[in-house]
């Protein structure tokens, strides 16, 4: 059992780096608008199942049909918020009512996907073949690189984009006092957009490079809703880097415990490790980006 | 305090309406009304937990499938009486809630939906996949009639008035404990805990029994259900029954008297109105109850109270 160890490791990282990419997503939100989305990981959905729709059988070169997708969704991500988000901001809606809004999209989106797509589990090839590369003890799908690539960019990015430009700061600023920032000049409105246009697209980028790896469906979203949070509150809500920890962290935690404990439950251990999070230690491993003193709903 | 002497004429309306629905003679009717009583008695649960106490919980769900299980498996398995079972499960997920309450009701707002979601979504695959106690996928079939002092309730209709019953008397109860000193301080946690407690109300032993309170009304609800199909399931108690129940709240009123019964009856006939459209059900429910937070943002029951008092020319 033990022999497998290195293997659970790599391959816990790289479902890790998945939710880790997620649990930026629920970050970026977060930091602009101390929202959290439950329809997180209806983004990732959406990145695979649109690329799927549009790659057809090779109709489309691959590349093109996961550039569609990401845009598709980022468009999908900016209609939610629009429709939905932005009318409940405009009437200082209470807190609970921006949870049950995004839970409600997190209803109707698969949901509309399982009709107007398919219902089917599907994938697409790998985006450089599936050979795999030996790296010491292990073998690794090219893949898996894919994935670990992306997320290191994105993190390194994103967290230049929080501390660097000025939009970052506003952002954030939005988050401290909604009040004070439009006060500041910042335009709240115009930067919430901007919020969930980034996490649909961020959502949509880890499903593409994921899918190879798994098969997706339209149901996959609320497992990813749910780890992606429980990443995200590992590695303290809103901070960027902590996001990623989090998600190497849950990752490998989920790989070990399906080896050693049992893969019976399933999804059930990861969840009960969120669980778990949640009652001992909610402010995480790692200081949050923006410090808030009291959630109210 | 007005509100609680106008509510004896509604009540024996609603029972009134209840009581003659059988006459239609429609097995439909009363199999959908049925139904709706059953999510109203989770509902209004739910909405004293919410609606006055501010608490979410997406996992009431895992409460209504602990007392399915608990009359399945003590009625088949262990050949209790369906009464001592109904009660045995209510008490036993009470028993659970109270357990959970107390660390899991410190979280707030989001981080309580999160962890209230994943408690839900544990229960559920738990109960497809301990096979030696629940069946598995199989489930659990063969759930006797319901039964108490001889009378046995073999028909969907008389179940029907069972459920109704049980609806009203859980009715009833939440108005009671609405206009208890109870529910006042309830609100009070609901609107600002920390000056709730700077007050004198012991927030903690409250949110706890009122989280225990709601847990039991789900799982008399989930034993009655497994009665009312003859049959236990996990898979029937998934979210999909969590979306429909926050679609009833939402759109009957969230924090009024009526709302989980207003909410509940004809989003009920919608679902199970669709025939051959079943597979659009979740698409309908998620839709209706996004629209109702935009356009009606205090549901039926509170747009209506709203409206008749701006007629009243009050405030």
């Amino acid at each position: 059992m033990l022999s497998l160890l290195p293997l659970l490791v790599v391959n816990g990282v790289v479902f890790g780096a998945i939710y880790g990419l997620n649990a930026v997503g629920f970050s970026v939100m977060y930091n602009a608008t101390n929202i959290i989305n439950f329809a997180q990981g209806e983004f990732l959905m959406l990145g695979g199942m649109l690329t799927l729709l549009f790659y057809g059988d090779g109709r489309v070169p691959l590349p093109v049909a996961a550039a569609g997708a990401v845009l598709a969704t980022t468009l999908i991500g900016l209609l939610i918020e629009r429709a939905a988000i932005r009318p409940l901001w405009r009437r200082r809606a209470k807190d609970w009512t921006y949870i049950f809004m995004l839970f409600a999209v997190a209803t109707v989106v698969p949901n509309a996907v399982m009709l107007a797509i398919s219902r089917d589990a599907a994938t697409f090839p790998a985006f450089s073949g599936t050979r795999p590369l030996a790296l010491g003890p292990v073998t690794v799908a090219p893949q898996a690189f894919w994935v670990l690539g992306l997320t290191a960019v994105v993190a390194l990015g994103l967290y230049g984009f929080f501390t660097h430009t000025l939009t970052g700061k506003a952002m954030k600023a939005i988050a401290v006092n909604r009040r004070a920032a439009a006060w500041m000049g910042i335009p709240v409105e115009r930067m919430v957009a901007l919020s969930f246009a980034l996490s649909a697209g961020l959502g949509a980028l880890a499903g593409v490079v994921v899918t190879p790896l798994i098969t997706t469906q339209f149901n996959i979203g609320l497992p990813f809703t749910l780890k992606g949070f429980a990443a995200a509150v590992i590695g303290g809500l809103g901070n960027i880097g902590g996001a990623i920890v989090g998600g190497l962290i849950l990752g490998v935690l989920e790989a070990l415990s399906s080896a050693f404990v049992s893969s019976m439950y399933g999804d059930a251990v990861t969840y009960g490790i969120l669980l778990v999070i949640l009652l001992v230690r909610p402010s995480g491993l790692f200081r949050p980006l923006v410090e808030l003193t009291e959630e109210e709903i | 305090m007005r509100a609680g002497r106008g509510t004896a004429l509604p009540l024996a309306g609603l029972a009134v309406g209840v009581a003659a629905l059988p006459l239609l003679g429609s097995v439909f009717a009363d199999t959908v009304m049925a139904l709706a009583g059953l999510f109203a008695i989770v509902a209004v649960g739910l909405n004293l937990l919410f609606g006055y106490a501010g608490k979410i919980s997406f996992g009431h769900n895992a409460f209504m499938a602990m007392g399915a299980y608990a009359s399945g498996i003590l009625t088949t398995g262990a050949g209790l009486p369906p009464l001592g079972a109904l009660v045995a499960g209510a008490a036993g997920t009470g028993a659970v809630a109270f357990l959970l309450g107390a660390p899991i009701l410190r979280l707030r707002g989001h981080y309580l939906a999160m962890a209230t979601l994943a408690l839900g979504e544990i229960t559920i695959i738990v109960s497809t996949r301990w096979t030696e106690v629940t069946g598995g996928l199989t489930g659990i079939p063969g759930v006797p009639d319901f039964r108490v002092l001889g009378v046995a309730f073999d028909t969907k209709t008389k179940l029907y008035y069972l459920i109704w019953a049980v609806a009203l008397g859980g009715l009833c109860l939440s108005f009671r404990v609405i206009d208890s000193r109870f529910g006042r301080a309830l609100r009070a946690l609901g609107a600002h805990e920390a000056a709730a407690e700077a007050l004198g109300v012991p927030v903690v032993r409250y949110r706890v029994q009122v989280f225990v309170l709601s847990a039991v009304y789900a799982a008399v609800a989930g034993g009655l259900y497994a009665h009312f199909l003859n049959y236990v399931n996990g898979t029937f108690f998934d979210l999909p029954v969590m979306v429909e129940l926050m679609a009833m709240l939402v759109v009957g009123g969230i924090g009024t008297r009526w709302g989980p019964i207003v909410g509940a009856v004809p989003l009920m006939w919608v679902s199970q109105s669709l025939g051959r459209y079943a597979d659009y059900s979740l698409l309908i429910f998620g839709a209706l109850y996004g629209v109702a937070l935009l356009f009606l943002p205090r549901g039926l029951c509170g747009e209506l109270v709203a409206w008749a008092a701006g007629r009243r020319g009050g405030s």
